[in-house]
C-alpha cells in the first residue's frame, strides 16, 4: 500500500466511520424533543420511556460521534499538512464556527441527559431541542468547508501560494448551501429510516407495543418528509456541479462524449480504457434537461479532459447509481407509510410494511455513504479543485500503512461494541416497556 | 490582533487544563482506589465528570482550531513533527470517551464494567501522559530536518527521551492532583470519602513536588538549560513563584480542611501552565529553524490579516455564546456537592 493510498483510506475510513454517529447527532435530538414534548403534553408513560431510551443510545452513538470528530480535526494536519498549510487560513473559519456550535452542543447535552427533575421541564425540554438545532448547524459549517474544497472561492492562487485571502467568500462560495442541506437532510433521511426500520422489527415481534408503534412513526416520519424533499435538494446539487464541476457530473453520469440531447444512464458500468459506460438503461436528452433545464444543452464529456485529471470514474457512476436508488426506494416506502398512516394509526403495523421497514433500515446511512464517494472521488485527483492535488497534499512522513491499520482496527472494534450495546439495550427495554 | 488571539489560547489551554485535566485526574485516580470505599470513589468520579466532561474537553478543540485557522504554518509543522505521539494522545482520546460513556450507559452491569474501568484509567492516563511529552518536546526543541536524518531522528527522538517524559509524568500527577482536590468537595458531608480524597491530594501534592524536580533533574543531565530559561523570563519566575506559594498555601488548606481548595488548585495549574507558555513565547515549538522547518512561531506562521480579523471576532462572539451557557452547565451541577444529604442516604454506601 502506498503512504498516498493510505492516508487516503484512512481519511476516507474516519469520515465514513465519523458519518454514522453525526447523522444520529443531527437527527435523534429532534427525533427526541417530539417524544419528550408528547410526555410534557399527554403525561402518557410510554412517551417519557421512549425519550429515556432514545437519550441512552443517543448518548452512546454521541460520544463516539464527538471522538470521531475529534480524531478528523486531528487527521486534517496528520495526514494532509501541506493542505493546511494553505488552506487553514482560508477556510478555517466554518471549522472554528462549528467548534463554538459543538460546545453549544455538548453543554445543551450534557443538560438535556442529566437534567431530568434539575431544571424546569420547559428548559430542559428546550436544551434537548438546542441539541439538534446545534447539530444541524454545526453539520453545515462543516459541509463549508468541503464545499470550498469543490469550489473554491476567496482567494487568489500565485505562485503556488494563496494571496489576497477573504475568509467571508471562501466560506460563503456557490456551494454551500445546496451541499449543506443535501447533507442535513441526508441525515434525517439515514436516521429516521434506521430508527424506523429498527423499531418495526421490534413491533413485528411485539405486535401490541404501543411505544414501538410510537416511535416507528416519529422516526419514519421524519424519514420520509426527507425523502420527499431530498429529489429537489440532489436536483440542485447537480446543477450546481454541471456549472462548477462539469468532470465530476461527467464521471458521475458515465457520459464520456460530448453531446447536445445528453441522455441520462441509468445504472451500467463506466469503462474508462474503452471510453463509454455498458449495461446503462438509455433515456434520451435527459441528462441535458436535467443538467441545463433544456434537451438541446451541451454537456461536456470526459474525453474532453485530459486523462490525468479523471477522477475514478467506475466508482463515482456506481456511487451515484447507489445513492438515488436508495433514495428511491425510500421515497416509496415514505409514500407508503403515510398512505397507511392516512387510513389510520394502526394500520402502520400491517406485517407486510413493517417487513419491508426493516429491510430499508440501512438504505438511508449507504445513501450517505455513496454521495459522500461521489463528491470526493469525483474531486480526485484534486484536493482543491482545480489549484491542488490531492498528492501533493499528503504528509512526507512514511509509514502510513500502520497508522492506517491501527485506525481500522479501532474503528471496527468500536462498531462491534456499540452492536452488543445496542442489542443489551433493546433487551432490556423489552423487560422495562410500560402497557400504555 | 495575534496578541489577542494567543492570549484566547492561552485562555483555552488554561480552561482545558483545569476543566478537562480534571477529568483526566479523575480517571488516573482509579488506578489508585487503595482498599476502602473502592466503588464509592468511582462512583463519585463519574457523577462528577458525566454531564460536563464533554463540554470540558471542547476547549482542547477550540485550541486547535484556533492554531490551524490562526496559525496554519505552525499546525501543519506541528501535525508533521509529531505525528506519532498525537496519534498515540488520539487513541486515548477515543478510547477514554468511549469508555467513560460505555460504562455509565450500558445496561448490563456485569464483567463488561471491569473492561471499561480498564480502558478508561489507561487512558485517561496515557493521554495526559502524551499532552506532556508534546509539551516538553515543544520547549526542548531538538528538532532534525527531514532530509538527510532517519525516520527515528525526524519522527521519534524530538520526544522519545527521559526529559518528556519527566514532563508527562508530571503532568500526570498535577491533573491527578487536581482532581483530588475537586473531589473533596464533590464529596460533600460523606465526610470518610472526604477524607479519601484529602489523602489521596496530600500524596499528589507530594508526587508533583516530587516529578517537577525529576523533569529539571533530566534537563540538567541532557545539558538543557531549563533553570536559565525560567528565570530568565519576568512573568515566567512570578508565575512559578506564585505556584509555589499555592503549593504551601493548599498543603496547609487540606491539613486544615479550610475553604478556597478548589480554587487554588486550579490558579496552580494555570500559574504551571503560564510559566510555560512563558517560557515558550512567542513559539509553539523552539529551535524549529535549526532543522529546516522555519520557526514555528506566532508571528512567522500566522494567517492574513482578514483571516486574523474574522477569527478574533468569531472568538468573541462564540465566546459570548458558550460562557454563559457553560456558566450554567457548571451551576446546574456543580453549585453543590456531588454527594448531597438525600444522595447519602440512597445506598451509596455499600462496598
Amino acid at each position: 500500500m502506498t503512504d498516498l493510498l493510505a492516508a487516503r483510506a484512512q481519511m476516507g475510513l474516519s469520515l465514513a466511520f465519523h458519518i454514522i454517529f453525526a447523522c444520529i447527532g443531527i437527527a435523534m435530538p429532534f427525533m427526541m424533543a417530539i417524544a419528550h414534548g408528547m410526555w410534557i403534553k399527554t403525561r402518557k408513560p410510554l412517551y417519557r420511556t421512549l425519550t429515556q431510551s432514545w437519550s441512552k443510545g443517543v448518548a452512546i452513538f454521541f460520544v463516539i460521534g464527538a471522538v470521531s470528530g475529534t480524531t478528523l480535526s486531528f487527521e486534517l494536519g496528520l495526514l494532509w499538512p501541506t493542505f493546511m498549510r494553505h488552506a487553514g487560513g482560508i477556510i478555517g473559519m466554518p471549522f472554528s464556527w462549528e467548534g463554538a456550535a459543538f460546545f453549544v452542543e455538548a453543554i445543551a447535552l450534557g443538560l438535556f441527559l442529566y437534567g431530568w427533575g434539575r431544571i424546569p421541564e420547559i428548559l430542559h425540554w428546550f436544551f434537548g431541542l438546542m441539541v439538534g438545532v446545534s447539530g444541524v448547524a454545526s453539520a453545515i459549517f462543516v459541509v463549508a468547508a468541503n464545499a470550498w474544497m469543490n469550489s473554491p472561492a476567496g482567494f487568489d492562487w500565485v505562485n503556488g501560494e494563496a494571496i489576497n485571502i477573504d475568509p467571508w467568500a471562501a466560506m460563503f462560495n456557490e456551494a454551500i448551501w445546496v451541499m449543506g442541506w443535501h447533507m442535513v437532510l441526508g441525515a434525517f433521511q439515514a436516521t429516521g429510516f434506521a430508527v424506523g426500520g429498527i423499531h418495526a422489527a421490534l413491533l413485528l415481534r411485539k405486535p401490541s407495543s404501543a411505544l414501538h408503534r410510537e416511535a416507528m412513526t416519529i422516526a419514519l416520519a421524519i424519514g420520509a418528509v426527507a425523502a420527499f424533499i431530498q429529489p429537489l435538494s440532489g436536483h440542485s446539487c447537480a446543477e450546481s456541479v454541471a456549472h462548477r464541476q462539469p468532470i465530476k457530473l461527467a464521471a458521475m453520469e458515465g457520459h464520456f462524449e460530448t453531446s447536445t440531447r445528453a441522455p441520462l444512464l441509468i445504472g451500467g458500468i463506466p469503462d474508462e480504457d474503452a471510453g463509454l459506460t455498458r449495461y446503462a438503461l438509455e433515456i434520451p436528452g435527459m441528462l441535458s434537461f436535467l443538467a441545463f433545464g433544456h434537451i438541446d444543452a451541451e454537456v461536456t464529456g470526459l474525453n474532453a479532459y485530459p486523462k490525468e485529471n479523471w477522477p475514478p470514474v467506475a466508482i463515482t457512476h456506481i456511487a451515484f447509481q447507489v445513492m438515488v436508488a436508495c433514495g428511491g426506494v425510500m421515497a416509496l416506502l415514505g409514500l407508503w407509510f403515510f398512505v397507511l398512516l392516512w387510513k389510520g394509526k394502526e394500520k402502520v403495523t400491517s406485517p407486510l410494511f413493517l417487513r419491508m421497514a426493516w429491510l430499508c433500515t440501512p438504505l438511508g446511512l449507504v445513501a450517505v455513504w455513496a454521495g459522500w464517494t461521489v463528491t470526493e472521488i469525483g474531486r480526485q485527483p484534486w484536493i482543491i479543485y482545480n489549484i491542488m492535488r490531492t498528492a501533493d497534499a499528503v504528509t512526507p512522513m512514511p509509514g502510513l500503512v500502520y497508522p492506517f491499520w491501527s485506525f481500522t482496527a479501532l474503528y471496527i472494534a468500536l462498531l462491534a461494541t456499540v452492536f452488543w450495546l445496542m442489542k443489551r439495550q433493546i433487551q432490556a427495554l423489552d423487560l422495562i416497556e410500560p402497557t400504555e | 490582533m495575534i496578541e489577542f488571539i494567543a492570549a484566547i489560547f492561552a485562555i483555552s489551554l488554561a480552561l482545558y487544563c483545569v476543566f478537562g485535566g480534571a477529568d483526566f485526574g479523575g480517571g488516573i485516580l482509579e488506578l489508585f482506589k487503595g482498599a476502602t470505599r473502592r466503588r464509592c470513589q468511582v462512583e463519585l468520579i463519574t457523577k462528577a465528570m458525566g454531564p460536563v466532561w464533554e463540554a470540558n474537553h471542547m476547549w482542547l478543540i477550540i485550541a486547535i482550531v484556533i492554531t490551524f485557522n490562526g496559525f496554519p504554518a505552525a499546525y501543519s509543522a506541528i501535525s508533521i513533527i509529531f505525528h506519532v505521539p498525537l496519534t498515540i494522545m488520539l487513541f486515548g482520546i477515543v478510547l477514554r470517551g468511549c469508555a467513560f460513556t460505555f460504562r455509565h450507559y450500558d445496561v448490563r452491569r456485569n464483567l463488561s464494567q471491569k473492561v471499561y474501568s480498564v480502558i478508561f484509567a489507561a487512558s485517561s492516563t496515557i493521554t495526559p501522559f502524551m499532552m506532556g511529552v508534546i509539551a516538553g518536546s515543544c520547549l526542548l526543541g531538538e528538532l532534525h530536518s527531514i532530509d538527510g536524518h532517519s525516520y527515528w531522528d525526524v519522527y521519534i527522538a524530538p520526544w522519545c527521551n527521559l526529559f518528556c517524559f519527566a514532563v508527562g509524568l508530571f503532568t500526570c500527577c498535577i491533573f491527578a492532583f487536581l482532581a483530588a482536590v475537586f473531589l473533596v468537595d464533590e464529596a460533600g458531608n460523606d465526610e470518610e470519602l472526604a477524607v479519601i480524597f484529602r489523602q489521596r491530594a496530600l500524596v499528589a501534592n507530594g508526587l508533583c513536588v516530587l516529578s517537577g524536580a525529576f523533569v529539571f533533574l533530566t534537563a540538567w543531565l541532557r545539558g538543557f538549560q531549563l533553570i536559565e530559561l525560567a528565570v530568565s523570563n519576568y512573568l515566567v519566575l512570578v508565575a512559578f513563584l506564585i505556584a509555589t506559594v499555592l503549593l504551601l498555601l493548599l498543603w496547609r488548606t487540606l491539613l486544615f480542611k479550610s475553604k478556597g481548595g478548589r480554587l487554588m488548585a486550579a490558579l496552580q495549574v494555570v500559574m504551571i501552565l503560564l510559566g510555560f507558555l512563558g517560557m515558550m513565547f512567542p513559539n509553539f515549538i523552539r529551535g524549529a529553524e535549526g532543522a529546516g522547518f522555519g520557526a514555528i512561531d506566532l508571528y512567522h506562521s500566522a494567517a492574513g490579516p482578514l483571516t486574523l480579523y474574522y477569527l478574533a471576532w468569531g472568538l468573541v462572539v462564540g465566546l459570548f455564546i458558550i460562557l454563559p451557557l457553560l456558566g450554567y452547565l457548571l451551576y446546574v451541577f456543580k453549585a453543590k456537592p456531588t454527594y448531597t444529604e438525600t444522595d447519602s442516604s440512597i445506598g451509596f454506601r455499600i462496598d
